[in-house]
This record gives C-alpha cells, sequence and structure tokens, in this order.
C-alpha cells in the first residue's frame, strides 16, 4: 500500500531574475524533467512552486494576530513542494535525492503523510 | 545534476527563452519607448520567472511564445500601475497591454512575422545608436536581442561583471536622455549607422563560434540567431546592401561548418579532419548566394574578403585541394582593409599551408611580438603545430603549454592538452 510524502523545497535559491534566458530555461527544464519522470513511475499526486505572498493566522489574547510575509526566517522560506507516493520512506527519501531544486542551492524535507 | 532531460522537452522549445526574450523586449519596446527599455527587460524576466514555476507542474503552454508575451505584457502592465503611469496618453499601450477583450492583440501580432521582425531591426538600431560606446552598442544587443546574460557578455569582452552592468545601465540611461524614436533610420542615415549593426552581428557570430568560457565549443543557436537577424535586414528595403549581403554570406559559410567543428563528446575537430559530408550544404548554397549579392558593390569590405576565405574552404571539395595560394592573397587583401594582428597570424597559417612551415614561420615572427596577441591562445597554438612540422618539439612543448594557459573554452583546452600529450617525451 502506497503512501503519501510530501517533499518540500525550501532555501534561498540563485536569484533566477538575474539569470540569462538560457540558463532560466535550462532550471525549468530539469523540473520539467522531474515532474515528467514522477508522473509516468506513477507517483506524482501533486505539487507547485510557492511565490513569495504570504500572511500567517495566530490566535492571540484579543482575537487574531496577522503576521504579513515574509518573515525574518526567509532563507528558510518554502519555496515548492511534491506531493508523492512511494512504497516506503526510504523510495520516497530516494526519489527526492534528485530533486532538481538541490542542483541551486535549496533543501529537501521529506515528510511522510499520517496513515489512517 | 540530472541528466540534460532534452528527450522531455519539446525540439521546438530549444532557445525558445532566448529568442522570445529578444522578440518579447523589442515588441514591448516599440510600445513603452526606447526610454524604457529598462522596463521592458524587467517585465520578460518576469515572465520567464512565471513559466519557469509553472510549466513544470502544469504543462507546457500550446502556445509558448503567446504566453510568455501575455504574461511579459501583464508584467509590464502590473509595474506602470504602480508607477501610476497609466495616464492619458498611455491609453494607447494600455490598450494593447490589456487586450481588446474580444481577442488577444499579441496573438494577433505573432502571426505578423514582418511587424515582430521590424520591432527587432529597430531596437538593432538603436542598440547601435552612434551616440553609444561601442563596446556598448554591442553589450546591449546581445543583452536585449540576443538573450545574453550579464556573466556571458562579461565572458565574451573579457570584462568584470559589476563593469558590464554598468556600461547597460549607462547605454540604458543615454537612450532615454536621446528620446530616440522607435524605428529605422532615415536613409539620408543609412550608411553610417549600418556598418555598426553590421559589426555588432558579426560579433554575435563569432561569440557563438567562439565561445567564451563554459564547457562548450560553439553555441550554434547564438550563430543561427545573428543570421536570422542578418536575414531580416538584407530582406529589408533599405539594407538590401553588398556589405550585408557579405556578412550573411560569412556567417552561412561558417555555420556551414559548425557540426563537423566538433565531436559527439564536445570535443574540437580541425578543418583538416572534418567529415566534409556533415557540412550543411544548404547553408553552404545560402552563402554563395549572398556572396553573389554582394559582389554588385564596388567597395570590398573586410566582410567581402573574410566570406571569399570561407568560400574557399567550403567549396574545396578535401582539405589536400584547398586553393591556399588563392587564401594567401585574400588574406593580403584583407591586411590592407583591416590590418590586425589576428588577421596577420591567419594569414601565417595560410603561407605555411601555400609555401610550407618556414615560411609560415618567418610570416608569423613578423606579428607574435604584437601586445595583441600577448595571450591569445591560437597564437601559440598555431607556433606549435609549425615547430613540429619543422622537427622542433621541444619549443612546441612549451607553446602549447602556454596556449593550454591561455586557452578560453574546455573543449580547446582538451585539444591542446591531447596534442600535449602526443609531444610527451618517450
Amino acid at each position: 500500500m502506497a503512501n503519501q510524502y510530501m517533499l518540500m523545497m525550501r532555501g534561498s535559491p540563485e536569484e533566477f531574475s538575474s539569470m540569462a534566458p538560457a540558463e532560466k530555461q535550462r532550471i525549468m527544464e530539469t523540473y520539467y524533467a522531474y515532474v515528467r519522470r514522477l508522473k509516468d513511475e506513477g507517483r506524482f499526486v501533486g505539487g507547485s512552486a510557492l511565490s513569495d505572498k504570504s500572511k500567517r493566522l495566530a490566535a492571540g489574547e484579543k482575537g487574531l494576530k496577522v503576521i504579513d510575509g515574509p518573515y525574518p526566517e526567509a532563507k528558510e522560506a518554502l519555496n515548492g513542494y511534491f506531493l508523492i507516493t512511494a512504497a516506503s520512506f526510504d523510495e520516497a527519501f530516494e526519489v527526492a535525492k534528485s530533486c532538481p531544486c538541490l542542483a541551486h542551492g535549496e533543501t529537501v524535507e521529506v515528510l511522510e503523510l499520517s496513515q489512517h | 545534476m540530472s541528466a540534460p532531460p532534452t528527450s522531455a522537452v519539446n525540439a521546438t522549445l530549444t532557445s525558445l527563452f532566448r529568442r522570445q526574450a529578444g522578440q518579447i523586449t523589442a515588441t514591448l519596446a516599440r510600445f513603452l519607448g526606447p526610454g524604457r527599455l529598462d522596463l521592458a527587460e524587467a517585465a520578460v524576466q518576469d515572465a520567464l520567472v512565471a513559466a519557469m514555476s509553472t510549466w513544470p507542474y502544469q504543462g507546457i503552454p500550446d502556445n509558448p511564445a503567446g504566453w510568455l508575451m501575455r504574461a511579459a505584457r501583464n508584467k509590464a502592465l502590473d509595474h506602470l500601475r504602480k508607477e501610476s503611469l497609466i495616464g492619458a496618453r498611455e491609453a494607447e499601450l494600455a490598450h494593447f497591454l490589456e487586450g481588446d477583450g474580444g481577442g488577444h492583440p499579441v496573438e494577433a501580432a505573432l502571426a505578423f512575422d514582418e511587424e515582430l521582425t521590424d520591432d527587432r531591426l529597430k531596437l538593432l538600431f538603436i542598440c547601435c545608436h552612434p551616440e553609444l560606446p561601442r563596446e556598448a552598442q554591442v553589450a546591449l544587443a546581445l543583452k536585449t536581442l540576443f538573450g545574453f546574460g550579464v556573466k556571458e557578455i562579461a565572458a565574451a569582452f573579457l570584462a568584470q561583471e559589476t563593469a558590464v552592468a554598468q556600461r547597460l545601465v549607462r547605454a540604458k540611461k543615454r537612450i532615454a536622455e536621446l528620446a530616440l524614436a522607435y524605428e529605422l533610420p532615415a536613409p539620408a542615415e543609412l550608411p553610417a549607422r549600418l556598418d555598426a549593426v553590421l559589426d555588432a552581428l558579426y560579433l554575435v557570430f563569432s561569440e557563438g563560434y567562439h565561445t567564451h568560457g563554459g564547457d562548450q565549443l560553439v553555441r550554434k543557436d547564438i550563430c543561427l540567431e545573428a543570421i536570422r537577424a542578418g536575414a531580416a535586414l538584407v530582406a529589408h528595403r533599405g539594407f538590401d546592401l553588398p556589405r550585408a549581403h557579405a556578412l550573411m554570406a560569412l556567417m552561412c559559410l561558417h555555420a556551414a561548418r559548425l557540426d563537423a567543428r566538433a565531436d559527439d563528446a564536445g570535443d574540437l575537430i580541425l578543418l583538416k579532419d572534418q567529415d566534409r559530408s556533415r557540412w550543411d550544404q544548404a547553408l553552404i548554397g545560402q552563402g554563395i548566394r549572398h556572396l553573389g549579392a554582394a559582389a554588385a558593390g564596388e567597395v570590398l569590405s573586410a566582410f567581402h574578403l573574410h566570406a571569399g576565405i570561407a568560400a574557399c574552404h567550403t567549396l574545396s571539395a578535401s582539405y589536400a585541394a584547398t586553393d591556399w595560394a588563392r587564401i594567401v592573397t585574400l588574406y593580403d587583401d584583407l591586411m590592407a582593409v583591416q590590418p590586425s594582428p589576428v588577421v596577420a597570424l591567419n594569414r601565417a597559417a595560410a603561407v605555411a599551408m601555400a609555401d610550407g612551415p618556414r615560411a609560415g614561420l618567418a610570416a608569423l615572427a613578423r606579428v607574435a611580438q604584437s601586445p595583441e596577441l600577448a595571450d591569445y591562445h591560437l597564437r601559440y597554438a598555431v607556433e606549435a603545430e609549425l615547430r613540429v612540422q619543422v622537427g622542433e618539439p621541444a619549443a612546441a612543448r612549451k607553446l602549447y603549454q602556454k596556449a593550454l594557459a591561455a586557452s578560453p573554452n574546455e573543449p580547446e583546452r582538451r585539444f591542446i592538452a591531447r596534442k600535449l600529450a602526443a609531444l610527451a617525451p618517450s
């Protein structure tokens, strides 16, 4: 029975906007190929890059407290995620090892979704 | 890095970002005005980043070029809104940028290749405006029209990235100060203005042909982009001039040999070892046609002579059958029109083929001390090859070591390293 795993891509990647167009395309193609592979292997459930637009809600003493992003810990910002299926945590971990974000200074965190 | 996913991506997408970046910048600049090149560029960069972060997950759109154009248009509009610049005067711009509700004007515009070509030509002439320093002209054309990054331009000019970035900022500021119209130069200005554009295209082509930095020997896509821009130029009434055709001939004839110039591992193959059946006959034919059109003029430009030399090589059945005496004569003419140590170096190599290695070394001795060649790897490589031929391997080894240290890209370094290894004392 396959479990679901979340691959979370974090970090402060190289500044994409200052890269030459061909370099942008090359990086885009590595992600495209990775998604294709996940789909071909039947393990792609979902995924997306994330923009830096964010707000945080917390319950305060006087009601809800809203904190606008980006946060002080922005260097650990969540830039994107994949939701995949894998037979085991180890298999998901192997899949994460070829995540293209690792090639440009981000980290991947592998989390197992709770099973019921 | 994982393996390059070329098979996963439609072949038509190759160099899509590079080409569209130039195209969209040119089209946005038409509406924003040449003074807002920075905004056009920023909008294009934003659009490409948007594509990077959505296409992998949602799939590549059916019309990727149209998608990028629409995204860039929206980004430009966002920027203008932030600047509160949308007033009555910008009505036309807003109309274009927002679309008219019914169809997409951008996509309609995409159908009119001619108009797009015109945009690129106009931007090319603006980049090469005589009020801008020459090195800024080429840098700006590389950046805005040919999708080069600051890092690549710095490598091509052997300059610091910060210096190139400043040069670009100043050039864009100067264009804004000059309040240039987005149009082609008036017929009376044409001859003077055309030369700067031809020189810029030649430098773009050369950067593709002799790539600086990185692990690639040639970047054919850049060569072909320069040819595409040149073809648009000569197809335009008013630019159908002999020296423009001469440049086209030169670029086509050189590009025809590109595929044969490197092996599957990306290593350099010398002219004498190239498989001539791999030369692109269509490009050779195109080059020869342009050479014919170039002959209509009375002035023999450097481009004519370079093209003539390239034609001698491409039309020769084999390396041995090459008419070296004729090539030496063309180099003599070229030295009269465009005297330079690099031309003299090439001439010396041709002399060696026509009259033997000792004659080549004698010709080389006259230019070898030129400061321009002081750190030029091919100057050492040419002499090293001739020293081998006259039986002076120790001298050749020293020269190859200098060539190795000065070589700008990895495939050339590997080539020279193999030559050195072959000379190793047994």
